[in-house]
């Protein structure tokens, strides 16, 4: 759902976002049981009633459980019987300590199974009527504020209001081109509601997201793009102080102040070979095609067209006598690819906003990736931003 | 022999006896010798403690006791009857009391039942507050916006604590309460008049009165009238209610507030009254009028209305503010039936299972 969403739209797309929105139910502990084979075949147990999951519901029960991840994650990954076993002791030990505490589960509309299950006073989510009735609040309040595109994924029931303020922002230091416009995002995680900072690249219409710096609300000059803004709960107050925290980073232009910084070092640092690798395989995993051969037409178009730093990298380092397969990520990290990091966010943003031909689910995500990137800028800095201090 | 004397109520202890009695202490239960006494005398405020006082110190005195005890009264005077009304609601009549408004966003908080909101007639309100929010100000300025909305409207200010110069002073300060009939109660004290001006003000035909304040003309009735405080407050209180009922006039009553910041009045005044409305600081040290009872009110009841008192003396609402908290209210009631929603839908996902499905073996 790219372009600007006018409210008329938005009115339109309210009842479909609305379905989409994972539902949720708050159940005592005991009522959950496990089988042997429950993992085998994906099904638990509800009040007696046989109840779907997701692959990735037995992980999130047994990191409820406080059961070891590591543990978990071999056992899983080997469909190991073992794992089975140690669940069903872990939900009686956890029985035994929390008597009958109530857990919520959460279930996908879409897949029509459970897909998380937590703490109840840990899920901070609000709906996703509650979310859109904030939304168009903010569009009322400030005409000067559209919603730039929506993203979701109906798989996870993740839905993403990417927002931004109509003035257009230049950064000569950057390049002559290089005009922005600056907002935020209002994201529905899986088990909590917040806002995060977010930026559109006019030039070639790439959006990102990125979390909005302190220093954009504070005037505090060590800035970082971590912070964001948590709505605890739909309560009035809490409603109003997330709304009161978007208005404070309104009346700054949303633009965190070391943006200019950032992004004139992410433009003169090359990218590292790992970060390079790791952006393009996410865009890779996200290419879905079920022709095997297509599926590589594809991966490779991703690679070659997007991330030819990738190849670059990779052939200098054979070429020097070495067999890059076997180096560490560590090592990658010291490797320079033949992209800017600036580049390979661009490369990022562009499939995450574009059309780009190749066939990606839930691409929105690199938007997010980006943005991560991008904010790696602000606090260590990029792996090969300070390569020269080797030289001292 | 018995002598007349001690304090009021010994004194007519004693009297009773000797003229009941004779020169003796009359012997028996004390319970019965009071019901005897009470029975003649319902309204002498003689207690069983006085009595039993009474008569130890006729003992002291060497007063011989009577030979023959006293019984109970075999038959109590039965209390004449009271006649009262029973109707149905559908056969009473009902004024068609008036609707004051100040234009300004005050009127919404004190009824929403039009549109314009307002304050009803036939109501008393008690507005309380912490010293210095500024609760004769807002409520003067009430008062003066009433009259600049409608110049027939009859109002009064009624000032118990301030002089003539106070309120001079004041007015410096507060140029709106220069159109506001005010009568100061202070110089009726000396004369102990004050007790017939404030009835006479009260049993006249005015619209608005604003009594500032209640506790200050209990205390002032109780000092001129030699009222104990019950009295003093149940006839004010009373006297506020019959104009509001019968004359169909709104009345402001300023009470105070304890050190502690909670209601100072009694608990019939409290019922006794259509609407409470209160005036605070938050914690930031803003201004605020909240309703907090209002059986004319309708739904906004319980909401902050923020104000401010400009450099002029006027009072400023900030309405912004209000319709916003009201906004985030409306977000909230509909997050909590959005998810009432999504569990009934979680259990709509998960009813039938699907058919290729077994029943699991499973270990609890």
């Amino acid at each position: 759902m790219a372009g600007t969403i006018d409210i008329t739209q938005f009115q339109k797309m309210r009842d479909a976002l609305i379905a989409s929105d994972t539902v949720t139910k708050e159940v005592p502990l005991s009522s959950i049981g496990i089988s042997a084979d429950s993992i085998k075949r994906n099904i638990i147990e509800v009040g007696g009633k046989p109840v779907a999951v997701s692959q990735g519901f037995f992980m999130k029960l047994a990191t409820l459980l406080n059961m070891s991840a590591a543990m978990t994650n071999q056992f899983l990954k080997n469909e190991d019987g073992k794992i089975a076993v140690a669940l069903m002791n872990g939900l009686k030990d956890y029985r035994s300590a929390h008597g009958s505490a109530n857990v919520l589960l959460v279930a996908s509309s879409e897949s029509k199974s459970v897909v998380d299950v937590c703490d109840p006073k840990k899920f901070k989510r609000l709906s996703n009527s509650g979310v859109l009735d904030i939304a168009e609040r903010i569009l009322n309040e400030s005409k000067l504020i559209t919603i730039e595109s929506i993203d979701t994924n109906p798989q996870t029931g993740r839905m993403v209001i990417n927002m931004l303020n109509n003035e257009e922002i230049g950064f000569p230091e950057a390049g002559k081109d290089e005009f922005f416009k600056f907002g935020f995002s209002l994201v529905q995680a899986m088990r909590s509601t917040y806002s995060e900072g977010y930026n559109s690249r006019l030039v070639c219409s790439n959006g990102m997201r990125a979390s909005l710096g302190s220093g954009s609300i504070g005037g505090n000059s060590k800035i970082a793009f971590t912070e964001t803004f948590h709505l605890a709960s739909g309560k009035a107050n809490d409603v109003q102080a997330f709304l009161q925290n978007i208005e404070k980073a309104r009346s700054q232009g949303f633009v965190p102040p070391a943006f200019n910084t950032v992004l004139t070092s992410a433009m003169h640092t090359p990218a590292s070979l790992l970060e390079v690798e790791h952006s393009m395989k996410m865009a890779q995993r996200l290419v879905v095609e079920d022709n095997p051969d297509m599926k590589k037409l594809y991966t490779d178009a991703v690679r070659h067209k997007y991330f030819d730093g990738y190849s670059d990298a990779m052939a200098r380092a054979t070429r020097a006598g070495h067999d890059p397969s076997t180096f560490s990520d560590r090592q990658k990290a010291m490797i320079r690819s033949g992209q800017s990091v600036w580049e390979v966010v661009n490369s990022l943003t562009y499939l995450g906003s574009n059309n780009s031909g190749i066939p990606l689910s839930n691409k929105h995500d690199l938007k997010h990736h980006a943005g991560v990137l991008f904010g790696k800028g602000t606090q260590d800095g990029f792996d090969c931003q300070n390569s020269g201090l080797a030289n001292l | 022999m018995i002598e007349i004397k001690g304090g009021r109520t010994e004194q007519f202890i004693r009297g009773w006896i000797k003229t009941e009695f004779g020169d003796v202490i009359p012997t028996g239960k004390i319970k019965d010798v009071l019901d005897r006494l009470l029975t003649q005398h319902p309204d002498s405020g003689v207690s069983y403690s006085s009595l039993n006082g009474t008569l130890k110190k006729l003992e002291a005195d060497g007063i011989p006791f009577a030979t023959e005890a006293v019984t109970a009264p075999k038959e109590k005077i039965a209390p004449a009857p009271i006649k009262f009304e029973v109707s149905r609601v559908e056969d009473m009549t009902f004024p068609d009391y008036q609707l004051h408004t100040t234009g300004k966003m005050l009127d919404l908080l004190l009824s929403d039942h039009e549109a314009s909101g307002g304050l009803y007639g036939g109501t008393v309100n008690i507005v309380i507050g912490e010293s210095g929010v500024g609760k004769s100000t807002v409520l003067l300025d009430l008062l003066s916006s009433v009259q600049t909305k409608n110049k027939k409207a009859k109002i009064l200010y009624i000032s118990s604590e301030m002089t003539k110069n106070d309120i001079g002073f004041y007015y410096k300060k507060t140029p709106a309460i220069g159109r506001v009939p005010t009568l100061l109660l202070m110089n009726y004290v000396e004369d102990g008049t004050m007790t017939s001006v404030l009835a006479q003000a009260f049993n006249d035909d005015y619209d608005i009165i604003l009594l500032d304040s209640y506790q200050d003309v209990v205390v002032k009735l109780m000092e001129v009238e030699g009222w104990k405080s019950k009295r003093a407050e149940s006839w004010l209180t009373g006297m506020m209610v019959r104009a509001a009922e019968e004359n169909g006039c709104a009345i402001l009553a300023i009470q105070h507030m304890t050190k502690g910041g909670t209601y100072v009045g009694s608990t019939y005044l409290k019922h006794a009254t259509q609407a409470m409305i209160e005036l605070r600081f938050d914690l930031s040290g803003q201004r605020y009028v909240e309703v907090l009872k209002n059986r004319r009110g309708g739904s906004n009841t319980g909401k902050r209305l923020y104000y401010n008192l400009d450099a002029a003396g006027d009072v400023v609402y900030d309405e912004a503010r209000f319709r916003n908290a009201d906004e985030m209210r409306k977000i909230e009631k509909a997050e909590v039936a959005s998810k009432q929603d999504l569990t009934a839908r979680f259990d709509a996902l998960f009813q039938e299972p699907k058919k290729e499905e077994e029943p699991v073996q499973t270990d609890k």
